[in-house]
């Protein structure tokens, strides 16, 4: 090959790093993506029972420190934050969020009664939890408020 | 005007470039070069052009300012990227009668495991019907 043909596909190859090299660089230098919020209702039961396979890790370290012994998941909603958003769940439940992970505001409300409201930050490793609303078929209600992985809704 | 004098006056007038038609294997050309040693012949590639001067040296320099920033940009601490704040309950609003409310905070049995920041409200009361 001759020389010249190779200075410019040498000059091309450089070029093309050049030019693909910035996204690379610029991807590693952004902030992540707002992440994703997921709000579990969970039926926690003093009685022995099966417990939901998503619900171990959070049934374990429940089980250790409290007096439940099963858990069912009875409803799973995700959203992407920032949120401004309110959620039906089962039960005439309904949780308002709005804010960020870092600051973010919430409100329990069953029908047309406000149950709690509390601002908050949430981490990904540990959820938040609002638990002690007595269920109607037994056992009490939890919802799980926590930042799972994206692959894992 | 033969080709001797038409070299002698590119010569004088120094440009030092030669016609296409002279060859290496050309007597004419090798008497030349042997009249005029140092002479470098010009080719098409010995043409200086900015674009060509230019091109690989920026090429280059982009290369290695990128492997530099690479390098360096994980250890320089940027104020956009804070530190992602613990799981924590700044305020508390218990709306409806209850007989207590607590904020717990689970911990895991390991530091790979999970831990839980707990609302409890102790009392409510069923949801009335009416």
């Amino acid at each position: 090959m001759k020389p010249h043909l190779l200075l410019k596909f040498r000059t091309v190859g450089l070029l093309a790093a050049a030019l693909l090299l910035p996204p690379v660089a610029l991807a590693q230098m952004s902030p992540p993506s707002e992440p994703l919020l997921r709000i579990r209702l969970v039926q926690a039961s003093p009685e022995p029972g099966p417990t939901d396979p998503a619900l171990v890790p959070l049934a374990d370290l429940l089980r250790r420190n409290m007096t439940f012994r099963s858990f069912r998941l009875l409803d799973v909603k995700t959203l992407r934050l920032p949120a401004a958003q309110t959620l039906p769940f089962p039960g005439r439940f309904r949780l308002s969020l709005e804010g960020t992970a870092a600051a973010l505001t919430v409100t329990l409300n069953r029908g047309s009664q406000t149950i709690l409201n509390t601002r908050t930050s949430l981490h990904s490793r540990t959820p938040l939890v609002i638990g002690g609303v007595p269920h109607g078929s037994g056992g009490t209600l939890l919802f799980v408020l926590d930042l799972p992985a994206e692959s894992t809704p | 005007m033969n080709r001797w004098s038409e070299l002698e006056k590119a010569l004088a007038s120094k440009r030092l470039r030669l016609p296409p038609h002279l060859k290496a294997g050309d007597p004419f050309w090798a008497e030349f070069r042997a009249r005029a040693s140092g002479i470098r012949q010009d080719s098409q590639a010995d043409r200086f052009s900015w674009l060509s001067y230019l091109w690989p040296r920026l090429a280059w320099g982009a290369v290695a300012l990128l492997i530099v920033l690479l390098i360096a940009l994980p250890r320089i601490p940027l104020r956009s990227t804070p530190a992602a704040p613990a799981t924590a309950v700044h305020t508390l609003n218990i709306v409806v009668p209850c007989t207590s409310a607590w904020i717990l905070t689970l911990p895991s049995d390991s530091p790979q495991g999970e831990s839980a920041i707990v609302i409890w409200v102790s009392g409510l009361e069923e949801e009335n019907p009416s």
